[in-house]
């Protein structure tokens, strides 16, 4: 067997370590805290990654590989992120699936209606925490409870299918 | 009289074991510099860029595997390259946290992917460190290794203006070209390193999209 100084053994273990810590500590396993203000789209899609693993999303739909977003600006300046808006932007995507299986014109009546009783969850979420307007999405969300699906059906048509993204 | 032929194998005596030592600190510092650079414009594309940080290693990782046969060359410029880029990893992993007041965690994971990294590329690294001293064509193949994994972001750097060219990509292609620079007491095969260079080039450059998309 060759042998290598102890300096070289060490180095070895330290390598291994770090592959194997980061192997191990995935975005499931760190809480990023309150602290954690602002970070790189790396950060938001870890948060995104994570809050996919925790939101069913209807029978058909996916979700996407990453958030839409992009560490820079097209004039190259740099973007930062604040923490949360990975969760967030996996909200609303959640939101805006069930909210177009509620309106489909092609599912069957109980399928669209156990859609409609999912999205009363979307008040638990951070998204709708932070929303400009909450008192539009109670508006709809209580239409659509009550049979008039009118305005979720607007919502679903304006929707930008390529951000998922409301509020 | 004796005088160097092309294919003269020119001795070396083996470093210290302080070399690893040297390396972590090289690392740590080296991971700090870069990441305060990337709050300066025009610097900013060499502090988030790979290339200059890797070749900086790669030196090391060739002192470290001089006068070692290619196997226990492999191993000595492996382990201070890992050691390097281990360091380098954490400390700016550090700087990125108290800079964006984002905590190490956050870090972490934006990092991650070459935290996973750093042991098997460090593998590839060391033998490419350590076969570059070799006087035969896979001595000139090997080092091609930094200038071909500097082009792309070279390439890169002339789409975003003059600027960036001068200060992000002139110092990685200066450094890159140190391992040639230094092999100049042996005849090199000019074919074998463009060869290698374009090849090398072709594939650091799908890696980097790759690694960027952070697997998406």
């Amino acid at each position: 067997m060759r042998r290598y100084p102890l300096a070289i053994w060490a180095g070895i273990v330290f390598a291994l370590a770090l592959s194997a810590s980061a192997l191990y500590w995935d975005s499931s396993r760190i809480d990023l805290g309150a602290d954690a203000s602002w970070g790189t789209v790396a950060t938001v899609n870890s948060e995104y990654r994570a809050a996919t693993e925790q939101l069913s999303l209807p029978e058909g739909h996916k979700w996407p590989k990453a958030t839409p977003y992009t560490d820079r600006a097209p004039d190259g300046a740099a973007y930062s992120y604040a923490a949360g808006v990975g969760r967030e932007w996996a909200e609303w995507y959640w939101f805006g699936a069930w909210a177009s299986v509620a309106v489909s014109s092609t599912e069957p009546t109980s399928v669209r209606q156990a859609a409609i009783d999912r999205l009363p969850e979307f008040y638990k979420t951070t998204a709708f925490s932070t929303t400009t307007e909450p008192g539009y999405y109670r508006r709809i969300i209580t239409a659509a409870q009550k049979g008039d699906c009118d305005g979720l059906r607007e919502y679903v048509e304006a929707l930008d299918d390529s951000t998922g993204e409301g509020g | 009289m004796t005088h160097l032929t092309a294919r003269t194998k020119v001795p070396f005596r083996p470093v210290s074991p302080s070399i690893v030592g040297w390396a972590f600190l090289a690392g740590a510092g080296l991971g700090v510099v870069a990441k305060l650079l990337g709050r300066v414009q025009g610097l900013d594309l060499l502090g988030v860029g790979v290339a200059f940080w890797v070749t900086a290693g790669f030196l090391l990782a060739r002192q470290a595997a001089k006068g070692h046969g290619l196997l226990d060359g492999t191993v000595w410029a492996g382990t201070t390259m890992a050691v390097y880029l281990g360091a380098w990893l954490l400390s700016y992993c550090a700087a990125f946290g108290l800079q964006q007041s984002a905590g190490f965690g956050a870090a972490w994971l934006d990092e991650r992917i070459y935290f996973i990294l750093t042991a098997p590329a460090s593998i590839l690294l060391g033998f490419l460190a350590a076969a570059s001293l070799r006087p035969d064509w896979l001595g000139d193949a090997c080092l091609a290794a930094p200038i071909a994994w500097t082009v792309p972001e070279v390439i890169f750097a002339f789409s975003r203006g003059w600027q960036y060219v001068t200060l992000a990509a002139l110092p990685a292609a200066l450094i890159a070209g140190i391992p040639l620079a230094m092999s100049r007491q042996r005849r090199v095969s000019w074919t074998v390193f463009a060869a290698a260079c374009a090849a090398g080039a072709g594939v650091g450059y799908l890696l980097l999209h790759v690694i960027d998309g952070r697997f998406a």
